[in-house]
């Protein structure tokens, strides 16, 4: 798993980048000064289990926090994103944050404690999310672009198209995690697996 | 017990074509071992509702068990183009469906289509979802869409077919859990889509 910290303000010795390396081993810590440079490195690491904390402001060459979400939601539903910004809600406009699904809001002013915890909790909710745990079985896949499966409304999909309809959280990609809920009940009921 | 089968089943679908017909395969090898049960194919162009509903189910003077191997949605039957059906809920034959069985692994034709058979009498074993075939994993959806099939010959009831079909897909799913789960989730799907109308209790084969 990689944190994707996107800040201007921050460098690798800032005591939040240091933490989250001791954490979780300096190499799996990625800081991003340009949030645009930020973005790239996403779109290119979305197979990766990716956590982002992102700040808000950047300077006007720059997209800001809002676009920056904005952006990464065309490709992915299903990044946790935790805002992390000194502003507060009297003075930007946080409803695109929710709209976006922005897991936490975090105000920079608070201990680091605090934006640790809610990397820990975003950690924990990708371990247990069903559809990670699909996308990382089709990343297993040998060829992801041979046809692999056919719908019931005769569309074919390969490995990369279901991983695109999980991460797109289309109406495919929520009934395979559907599928996948099911089967669990089902083994659990059947005495086929334990708690 | 019926003694007369029609398989229906189109094979030019460049996506499922194969599937289908690889299905309407094996339930001919079903039928053959037993060998009181005459059997027809209606296939490929001739899967239209005209030549169906005007040419080919008038023939059958008798209560049929109809196998049809296809596209569908809560309505009917079709082929590759999903526009039209080639059977739906207007069919009508009194003396074929009379008495008979529809069994099919079409998608979601168990929602209207199914119980729409019971006005004329009818019973239906299929599904009432949509169902997703995964190919390196052929067989075994064609054996579990067919296990029904397979029990309704050994002279189960309808209504024990139907427990024997979804032992078969627990099975499969048993096997395949462990290292592809999604293939055994929508096996899962498929199994809880087993829906069965009319007269559960008896043995029609």
């Amino acid at each position: 798993m990689e944190i994707i910290v996107i800040d201007d303000n921050l460098d690798e010795d800032a005591p939040i980048i240091v933490e989250l390396g001791i954490l979780y081993d300096d190499q799996n810590i990625k800081l991003f000064s340009r949030s645009n440079d930020g973005l790239d490195y996403i779109k290119k690491n979305l197979y990766k289990k990716l956590i982002v904390i992102l700040d808000i402001n950047f300077p006007a060459d720059e997209k800001n926090g809002h676009e920056v979400l904005e952006e990464i939601r065309k490709y992915d539903k299903l990044i946790p994103v935790i805002i992390w910004s000194a502003m507060d809600g009297s003075t930007d406009n946080f409803t695109d944050f929710i709209n976006n699904h922005a897991l936490f809001y975090v105000n920079q002013t608070e201990e680091y404690a605090v934006i640790i915890d809610k990397v820990k909790e975003a950690e924990h909710r990708l371990n247990l999310d069903v559809a990670t745990a699909i996308e990382n079985w089709l990343y297993k896949q040998d060829n992801k672009d041979k046809t692999i499966m056919i719908s019931g409304d005769n569309e074919s999909y390969s490995a990369n198209d279901l991983i695109n309809e999980i991460r797109m959280q289309t109406e495919k990609g929520r009934k395979l995690e559907e599928n996948i809920l099911k089967l669990t009940i089902s083994l659990l009921f059947r005495g086929k697996e334990k708690i | 017990m019926i003694q007369n089968a029609i398989l229906f089943f189109y094979k030019n679908d460049d996506k499922l074509g194969n599937y289908f017909l690889n299905c309407a395969s094996h339930a001919k090898y079903l039928l053959n071992m037993k060998d009181t049960i005459k059997q027809t194919y209606v296939k490929n162009e001739n899967c239209n509702f005209p030549y169906i509903d005007q040419v080919e189910l008038p023939k059958h003077n008798e209560k049929s068990l109809l196998l049809i191997y296809s596209h569908g949605d809560a309505n009917g039957f079709y082929k590759d183009d999903c526009t039209t059906p080639f059977i739906d809920k207007t069919i009508n034959c009194e003396t074929c469906l009379n008495g008979g069985l529809v069994y099919t692994n079409a998608c979601s034709t168990g929602i209207e289509f199914g119980k729409s058979l019971l006005s004329q009498n009818a019973s239906y074993f299929g599904y009432e979802q949509d169902i997703d075939v995964w190919l390196d994993y052929e067989k075994i959806f064609i054996e579990c869409d067919n296990w029904g099939l397979y029990r309704l010959l050994q002279g189960d009831t309808l209504e024990k077919a139907k427990e024997e079909a979804k032992e078969k897909f627990n099975q499969k799913i048993d096997e395949l859990y462990a290292k592809n789960l999604l293939v055994a989730g929508a096996l899962e799907n498929a199994k809880e889509s087993i829906v069965i109308y009319g007269e559960v209790s008896n043995s029609f084969l």
